[in-house]
C-alpha cells in the first residue's frame, strides 16, 4: 500500500472503467430510486468543487447536516475528494428541543472550527444565530448543481486524515475520531477477508451514516469493494421495519448489519412472512451492542421459513477507533457460545481480524486466556487520535494499544464481551453516558439538585438496554408531573426517551463511601422496588 | 364493544413496560417513559390485536395524546 490513495484510487478506477455500474438504491418519499455509481461519484466531484470554491483547504473540517439521500453520501465523498475531513452530524430530530440542541452543539462547532457546513436550508439560520461572526461558510446542496464534475489535480496521501467520526456525549465535547485513508483501507481489506466475500457485497441498510456501523458498512465498504446498497432513512425504518426486507429483496442483498435490538424488533413487528424471500443474505451481522443468543433465536424462529439460515447469523465487535471491526465470527458455522460461572451465556465475536491483537488486561497487565479484564487492542487500522484533543488521545492510546473501556475475555482465540468499565448505556445501538443524563436533570424544577441517577437495565423484550432514571423530588413536588418533566428533559438533551422514570422521596438514593450517588446500589434498589411493584403503577 | 380508556391504559402499560406510570388522557408520548418510536410499533400491534382494528404505526405516531389514540381506535372499530 505505497503511493497514491488506497481508498480513493479504486473509486477513480471504477468511475473510469465501469461507468454503468450500479451503486445505491435509496428509499425516499417518492419510493425507491436508483443512483448509479457514476452519478454518485460525479455528484461528489461537484461537491468537491463547491468546497474548494468556498475556501475549504486540504485538511479542513466539513460538517454535513443533511437528511438521508444521495447528497448525504455524495457530499461526504466530495469532502474526501477535496482533501478535506468530512464528518456527519445528526440534525436535530423533531422530538428534540431545538434551542437545547443548538446550545449543545455550540461548543462542538466553536472548538472544532469547521471550514464549512453543508446543511439543510432550515438549519442555516439557527447555525448563523448561534455562531455569529464565527460562522463558517454555510453551504446548500443546490450550490453544487452548476459546478463542473472535474477530478481534482491531486488526492490526499495515504496518511492524511480521511474523515472524523464523532462519538456520543453532550456535556463533554464530543470526541472526533480521526481516521487516515491507510487505516480505512487496511480495515476494509481485513474485514472483507473475514467476511469471506465471493463477490462484491450487496448491502441492505437502515443504519444512520453518522454511526460507525452505518458509515462503514452502508457506504465506505460497498464503495471500496464495488458493491451496492439499498438504504433507507432510519426514521422511515423505525416506522415500518419491514422496509429493510423490501431493500433485501430488491437488490438480492448478501449482507445486513443490525444492532441486537433490531433482530428482536423485526421478529416482533414484521407480521407478513408469506412470500418473503430472505435467502439471498449470506450474513446477518449483529453488532454495536452486546450480541445475545435470544435475539438470534427469535429472528431464526420467525424468519427461517423465509430463508434465514442459522449459519448466516454472525456477530461482530467493532468501534470507531479501529475504523470498524475488531473481530467477527467467521462464516460457515454457528457462532460459538460460552456460559460464564454466573450463568450468563455469551456469544463469541469470533477471532480478531488479521493483523489485529486483542488482550484482556487487569491492573497488573495482560491476563491469561479466559479471564475477564479490560479489552485492549493493537491493530494496523487504529485511529490517528481524537481531533484537537491530545489529552483524550493520550488517555486512550499508549504504546500502540487502544484501551476500549469494555470488559471481556479472549478464549481459544475468540473475543467475548461481558460488559463495560465506563458508565455507558447502549440503548438500541446508541451510546448514552449516564453523567450526560444526570446533567440534563441538574436544574429541573421540583427535583433535588444533584439527586438524580441514571443507569441501564436489561430490556429482554427488545434485547437492548432501557435508560432508567431515579430522582429525588423536592418536598411537595408532584411526582406524576415530574415523571413527564424528566422524560421530556432527557429527550430534549439527548434525543432519546427514558425507558423508565422513578421519582422517590428525598434521601432515598444511596451514596458511595466517597459521597457520590452510587449507580450500582441504586440500580439494585430500583430493581427490588420494581420486583414488588404493582404492575399498574403507583409512585412510591 | 367500544374500547375504553381503562383497557387502553392496560395495553399501554404492557406494551411500553410502563409499570409505574399513572396514565391520563392528555398524556402524549413525550410524557410517558418508554414510549419511543420502537415501542410505539409494539404498542400499535398490541392495540390492533386487543381491539380488533388495523391501525398503522406510522399514521398513529402523529396523534397528540392518549385521548386521540382512543378516539382513533373507536373510529376504526365503528368503521370495521
Amino acid at each position: 500500500m505505497s503511493g497514491g490513495n488506497p481508498f480513493l484510487d479504486p473509486l477513480l478506477r471504477r468511475r473510469r472503467e465501469e461507468p454503468d455500474a450500479p451503486f445505491a438504491l435509496l428509499h425516499g418519499p417518492a419510493g425507491w430510486e436508483e443512483y448509479p455509481f457514476a452519478a454518485l461519484f460525479d455528484r461528489a466531484l461537484q461537491f468537491a468543487a463547491l468546497y474548494r470554491a468556498r475556501g475549504v483547504k486540504p485538511g479542513g473540517l466539513v460538517f454535513l447536516m443533511l437528511r438521508h439521500g444521495q447528497d448525504l453520501c455524495a457530499g461526504f465523498l466530495g469532502g474526501m475528494l477535496a482533501g478535506a475531513m468530512p464528518s456527519f452530524l445528526p440534525p436535530p430530530t423533531p422530538k428534540q428541543d431545538p434551542a437545547l440542541y443548538w446550545r449543545q452543539h455550540r461548543t462542538l462547532l466553536a472548538q472544532t472550527a469547521p471550514a464549512a457546513i453543508l446543511a439543510e436550508e432550515a438549519l442555516h439560520a439557527p447555525i448563523a444565530a448561534m455562531l455569529g461572526e464565527a460562522t463558517p461558510p454555510l453551504l446548500r446542496c443546490a450550490e453544487a448543481d452548476a459546478l463542473p464534475a472535474v477530478l481534482p489535480a491531486s488526492l490526499p496521501d495515504a496518511d492524511a486524515i480521511a474523515l472524523l467520526q464523532h462519538s456520543s456525549g453532550t456535556t463533554g465535547l464530543k470526541k472526533g475520531v480521526a481516521l487516515s485513508y491507510r487505516a480505512i483501507a487496511l480495515q476494509l481489506d481485513a474485514y472483507a477477508e473475514r467476511l469471506g466475500l465471493r463477490a462484491p457485497p450487496a448491502i441492505a441498510s437502515w443504519l444512520p451514516l453518522y454511526h460507525d456501523m452505518g458509515l462503514i458498512t452502508g457506504l465506505l465498504l460497498p464503495l471500496w469493494l464495488g458493491g451496492r446498497i439499498a438504504a433507507m432513512d432510519p426514521f422511515a425504518w423505525v416506522g415500518r421495519p419491514a422496509l429493510l426486507f423490501e431493500g433485501v429483496t430488491r437488490i438480492g442483498a448478501s449482507h445486513v448489519w443490525l444492532p441486537n435490538f433490531a433482530f428482536h424488533l423485526l421478529a416482533r413487528t414484521v407480521r407478513r412472512v408469506e412470500g418473503l424471500d430472505l435467502s439471498s443474505v449470506e450474513a446477518w451481522t449483529n453488532c454495536s451492542e452486546p450480541c445475545r443468543p435470544d435475539a438470534f433465536a427469535a429472528f431464526l424462529a420467525r424468519f427461517a421459513h423465509a430463508g434465514v439460515r442459522e449459519e448466516s447469523l454472525r456477530t461482530c465487535y467493532a468501534m470507531a477507533e479501529t475504523v470498524f471491526a475488531v473481530a467477527q465470527a467467521a462464516p460457515g458455522a454457528p457462532v460459538r457460545r460460552l456460559t460464564l460461572p454466573d450463568g450468563r451465556t455469551l456469544l463469541s465475536n469470533g477471532p480478531p481480524l488479521a493483523g489485529c491483537e486483542v488482550e484482556a488486561r487487569g491492573e497488573a497487565g495482560p491476563l491469561p486466556p479466559g479471564e475477564i479484564g479490560e479489552l485492549c487492542i493493537r491493530a494496523p487500522f487504529l485511529f490517528t487520535g481524537y481531533n484537537r484533543n491530545p489529552e483524550a488521545t493520550a488517555a486512550a492510546l499508549a504504546e500502540g494499544w487502544y484501551r476500549t473501556g469494555d470488559l471481556g475475555l479472549v478464549e481459544d482465540g475468540e473475543v467475548f464481551v461481558t460488559g463495560r468499565i465506563k458508565d455507558l448505556i447502549i440503548v438500541a445501538g446508541k451510546n448514552i453516558h449516564a453523567h450526560d443524563v444526570e446533567a440534563a436533570l441538574q436544574d429541573l424544577p421540583g427535583l433535588k439538585p444533584g439527586r438524580a441517577v441514571a443507569f441501564g437495565q436489561d430490556d429482554p423484550d427488545l434485547g437492548t438496554e432501557r435508560l432508567v432514571v431515579v430522582a429525588e423530588r423536592e418536598e411537595g413536588a408532584d411526582a406524576a408531573s415530574l415523571v413527564a418533566a424528566i422524560n421530556g428533559a432527557v429527550l430534549d438533551a439527548l434525543g432519546i426517551a427514558c425507558g423508565a422514570v422513578q421519582v422517590v422521596e428525598p434521601g432515598w438514593l444511596v451514596k458511595t463511601t466517597s459521597g457520590k450517588i452510587s449507580r450500582e446500589s441504586n440500580a439494585a434498589r430500583y430493581a427490588a422496588l420494581r420486583a414488588k411493584g404493582d404492575p399498574h403503577g403507583r409512585q412510591s | 364493544m367500544a374500547a375504553s380508556l381503562e383497557e387502553l391504559y392496560e395495553v399501554l402499560a404492557s406494551a411500553l413496560n410502563a409499570w409505574n406510570v399513572q396514565f391520563r388522557p392528555e398524556m402524549g408520548a413525550r410524557d410517558v417513559p418508554g414510549w419511543d418510536s420502537m415501542h410505539h410499533m409494539m404498542l400499535i400491534l398490541e392495540v390492533n390485536d386487543r381491539f380488533g382494528v388495523d391501525l398503522s404505526p406510522e399514521a398513529t405516531a402523529e396523534l397528540p395524546d392518549i385521548a386521540a389514540l382512543l378516539a382513533a381506535i373507536q373510529a376504526a372499530q365503528q368503521g370495521a
